[in-house]
């Protein structure tokens, strides 16, 4: 069985239930990562392979997926009975059925409530103890408890809105307004998604209005929970897990929780973490009967209790632990919860949704903002598209066209050899000795890239029952995709800027340290030792450095000299893309001013000697002796860098997620997205050609100039 | 001749030495960039030993920790597997290095030294797919291991990392530089090609096989993509991997991220001071990729 987090309560689950049932061993996998991302993806390629769990502990933002795909196993009837006699929202109960079957039960939910700073509202002249309660309200207080510097930007948000980051989170927190304006997200039979109503495009208006009308929140101050524990957010939108984080992180904060202000009615969002057993389990039975011993009230309370969530179990939600907690209570009492509805290419619709969002959230940032109607209409259009898909006839696996192409190849090959084994004794050697070479090197390579040309020709989804031949399609859904050309243009801008930039600094380097005889090995080695580093530690330690507001190391030296605060990666999408940069050059950096030093100890120095006697300046020297010399080095290390650069990957998924605003997402980001998170791997596959292409390109104009 | 000697001794009396000054000026300029280049380590070090209230705070500017907090570390190996992931690394590595190496160097020597029908396509093959980015060949190659069941498994990490184009090449062309006289020398007293390889060719190209060998070590430790999509749990997962988990879904302690990358970088970087110049050849070499 698989679940995320938590491992120690699960092992002791696990043990207990052994116990009882001796004859059964229960494993416990935990999956990769830190995030429900990845989580999601492996979880998610096992069932698309047919080998999933027994038992999985999953999120509902996936479910729809799955249960349309047909994978889950329907539960037995004393469970589904439990699950609706339990006081839980119906809405999220409802999220479990599908064609009047159960497929699961839920084992512990989180929604929002609001959050507000008690002595923001004091400061304010605000009455602590009443929070807002509806809309006016809300944006009243906002409104209030926002603070300005002297040159009228926000350094502290009345309101803060979530309005970037991981796209389907964005949307889930939109969706606290949404449904509390009175909208649906879809209509009774989930063909068409209703969110350009008048509430979607109420609420969408109200995201504007904050930003740009009344001005309660921004860009660049930080936000949410970091910016509700460091002082520069009064009131945001969050789950009961922020308790947890508060207490961490700012215990000394003295702050209130309150229900979702309304505007037709007190509607949060919510989520649910529902256990389910696979249709492809060979232990139903026994699956069912450990999920029994799970959601026993103690067992549940515990959990919940370690997560921070609100256990699903009447019972268990009466423990002490829960009634007695003030913020708990609040979130009790937010009986109205109503959540996303299961549906196919569920990830996909929520990632668009917040993807819009942002967008549209950031268009007034140059200008006029977008009409939220329209906006939202064209949202409607692509969605409807994604809810209705045509069944087509599948064609032939293209593995098995690449198969019989590296079959037939292979086929020859060993033709070939036979002919020439026995007609030339002299070759029999090297046959031998490239033999486990082309072996591994048709399996691990030729078929890999020949698969990814056949791929790129199908409607290839791992989650989709059938998978037509469709032609040239692929490339131009790449060609047509706002998201893969802005994977371009992200790729080309990045890789521009760093071997630009990266290139004259690591040559400076090298003519200085040239020169600098004396000590060049000690700093060979200082500017060395960022290359040597592994990717993912630089990672984690300039996010750190990036942190937005005065909590970032980068923005307390810019505020020594009196300069605002930097949102880097979060803020602007220029600034995000331009973050990274430097983060690359100085990883970089060291490399390629290695390669020059040893580019230029190869220039002889009775150039440079004829070249004094003569009275040539310093700079003659480099212009006319230097850079001539080290054209082939240039060359080198501009290519080099340019096809490392385009395949960047590790530092945006560790650092913005291809974030804010797809400001960085990059072509191989692109890739991973749509074939490891959507499962669409023809698509995956013809925008990895589309790379291809390009980097052969690189290497051509390379060959060309190395000729020259 | 004279004369400029004499202006510049006329100068170096009258007022500042400019030639001076630039000259200690670029020490200072290197130095200065030396120590910008060096801070995210220092900084990461340094908050590695911080509270999480210290490391989170930044209203007072405080460099050192107030109370070192070495419990910080303790608890990457008691509540993460930080462990564990150091020692998947290591054997990720050397499972990779011994067969990259000896094929890598087999092949090329045939390549450069064997006669044999068909030289052309097979040299074609290695220039090909060594233009080739992995990210080409990664939705193919994850479907095939994962078809083999090889999901999380050992052996699942490491075989599509077994050889690389990039070995053979690098081999071919060091094979390229023994002069043919000495396998002639050497098949006059009877060795056959495989005796040849062992005790004429190997013995002539260990600086090919040290460098080769830190290649390998370098990309197979920074390997991140495959084994993020490979491996489902922290008991098979790479450090690499494994310390992307402290990044949390919600929230990081900042503190506990930066011990793990202290960790994760601290033994490199020994290895790299230790091995300096190999190092820097070998990752030299390895820039001729592509």
């Amino acid at each position: 069985m698989y679940n995320e987090y938590q491992d120690e309560y699960f092992n002791r689950l696990a043990d207990e239930f052994e116990e009882m049932h001796p004859e059964i061993d229960v494993v416990i996998e935990r999956v990769t990562g830190g995030s429900w991302t990845d989580y999601k993806i492996s979880l998610l390629n096992d069932y698309g392979n047919r080998t999933p769990p027994d038992v999985a502990r999953i999120n509902e933002g996936w479910l729809g997926q799955i249960i349309g795909a047909g994978l889950l196993d329907p539960a037995p009837d004393d469970i589904a009975e439990y699950l609706d006699t339990q006081p839980i929202s119906p809405g999220l109960r409802n999220l479990m059925k599908v064609g009047g079957e159960t497929y699961g039960v839920i084992h512990a939910a989180t929604w929002q409530c609001l959050y507000y700073n008690k002595d923001h509202f004091i400061e304010a002249g605000l009455d602590p103890d009443h929070p807002p309660e509806n809309w006016d309200e809300l944006i009243d207080y906002a409104q209030r408890l926002t603070v300005y510097d002297d040159d009228g930007d926000i350094v502290r948000a009345g309101l803060s809105l979530r309005k970037s980051g991981f796209a389907p989170g964005t949307a889930m927190k939109f969706f606290d307004f949404y449904f509390s304006a009175g909208g649906e997200i879809f209509n009774e039979d989930r063909t068409h998604c209703l969110i350009n109503s008048e509430a979607g495009v109420r609420s969408l208006q109200f995201y504007l209005d904050c930003l740009y009308t009344w001005r309660v929140d921004d860009f660049e101050v930080l936000g949410d929970n970091d910016g509700f524990a460091n002082g520069t957010v009064s009131m945001f939108y969050r789950g009961p897990w922020v308790m947890n984080f508060l207490a961490d992180n700012a215990p000394d904060i003295n702050y209130g929780v309150a229900n979702i202000c309304a505007d037709e009615i007190s509607a949060s969002n919510g989520g649910m973490y529902p256990f389910v057993v696979a249709s492809d389990s060979k232990e139903k039975e026994l699956a069912w009967e450990f999920i029994r011993y799970i959601m026993e009230p103690d067992n549940q309370a515990e959990y919940a209790a370690n997560e921070n969530m609100v256990p699903f179990d009447a019972v268990a939600s009466q423990y002490p632990e829960f009634r007695d907690n003030e913020g708990f209570q609040v979130f009790l009492d937010q009986q109205n919860v109503k959540e996303f509805p299961a549906v196919p290419n569920q990830d996909e619709i929520q990632t668009k949704m917040g993807e819009m969002i942002e967008r549209v959230a950031r268009s007034g940032l140059e200008g006029e903002p977008e009409d939220p109607q329209e906006a939202l209409d064209a949202l409607v259009e692509e969605i409807d598209a994604l809810l209705v898909g045509e069944v087509k006839e599948s064609s032939i696996d293209p593995r098995i066209v690449s198969g019989i192409v590296i079959g037939v190849l292979l086929i020859a090959a060993l033709a070939w050899l036979l002919i020439w084994w026995l007609k030339d004794p002299d070759s029999r050697w090297g046959y031998i000795m490239i033999a486990p070479m082309l072996i591994y090197f048709a399996i691990f390579f030729v078929y890999p890239i020949v698969t990814s040309f056949t791929l790129s020709f199908w409607d290839y989804n791992l989650l989709q029952p059938s998978n037509p031949f469709v032609g040239l399609d692929n490339y131009k859904q790449c060609l047509g995709d706002d998201n893969f050309l802005m994977a371009l243009r992200n790729t080309g801008l990045y890789a521009f800027w760093v071997v630009l930039l990266g290139t004259i600094i690591s040559l400076a380097l090298a003519v200085v340290l040239n020169r600098a005889l004396e000590a060049v090995g000690l700093f060979r080695t200082l500017y060395f030792i960022p290359v040597i580093t592994s990717i993912m530690a630089a990672v984690l330690v300039w996010k750190y450095l990036y942190r937005p507001n005065e909590v970032g190391l980068f923005n307390m030296i810019l505020g020594w000299f009196g300069v605002d605060p930097i949102n880097w990666l979060q803020g602007d999408g220029n600034v995000a893309l331009g973050a990274l940069i430097v983060m690359a050059i100085w990883k970089n950096m060291g490399f390629n001013m290695i390669i020059f030093l040893a580019g230029l100890k190869a220039i002889p120095d009775m150039y440079y000697e004829a070249a004094s006697i003569d009275g040539a300046s310093g700079w003659q020297k480099f212009r006319h002796i230097t850079l001539p010399a080290l054209k082939p080095t240039i060359i080198f290390v501009v290519v080099t860098s340019l096809i490392s650069t385009f395949q960047v990957f590790t530092q945006i998924i560790g650092m913005t997620e291809g974030g804010p605003g797809n400001a960085t997402r990059t072509i191989v980001y692109h890739i991973y997205e749509v074939g490891f998170s959507f499962f669409d791997l023809g698509y995956a596959s013809a925008a990895a050609v589309v790379m291809l292409v390009i980097v052969g390109f690189i290497t051509w104009i390379q060959m060309r100039l190395a000729r020259d | 001749m004279s004369k400029r000697n004499d202006i510049s001794r006329e100068s170096s009396y009258s007022s500042i030495n400019w030639k001076r000054v630039w000259y200690y000026a670029q020490y200072v300029l290197l130095l200065l960039g030396g120590l910008i280049v060096i801070f995210p380590f220092i900084w990461m070090i340094l908050t590695s030993l911080k509270t999480n209230p210290e490391a989170s705070d930044m209203n007072t500017f405080r460099l050192f920790p107030a109370d070192p907090q070495w419990d910080n570390f303790k608890v990457l190996f008691s509540q993460h597997s930080m462990g564990t992931y150091y020692l998947n690394s290591i054997m990720y590595t050397l499972m990779r290095a011994l067969p990259s190496i000896f094929f890598a160097a087999l092949s090329g020597f045939a390549i450069a030294k064997m006669p044999f029908k068909g030289k052309g396509i097979v040299w074609f093959i290695v220039l090909a797919t060594l233009i080739v980015p992995f990210q080409v060949r990664l939705i193919p190659l994850a479907d095939m291991i994962f078809g083999w069941g090889l999901r999380n498994e050992y052996w699942g990490v490491v075989l599509p990392g077994l050889m690389e184009p990039f070995g053979i090449f690098l081999f071919a062309t060091a094979c390229r530089a023994i002069p043919d006289s000495l396998l002639e020398a050497a098949k006059m007293d009877g060795c056959n090609a495989w005796q040849q390889f062992v005790h004429v060719v190997l013995p002539l190209i260990i600086p090919t096989l040290a460098a080769y060998a830190i290649i390998i070590f370098m990309w197979s430790w920074g390997e991140f993509l495959w084994g993020f999509i490979v491996v489902t749990t922290p008991d098979k997962m790479p450090l690499e991997v494994g310390i992307k988990g402290f990044t949390g879904e919600h929230y990081t302690i900042i503190p506990h991220a930066m011990a793990a990358a202290t960790i994760a970088v601290i033994p490199v970087v020994a290895v790299f001071l230790a091995m300096q110049r190999q190092f820097i050849k070998g990752m030299t070499l390895s820039g001729l990729k592509g």
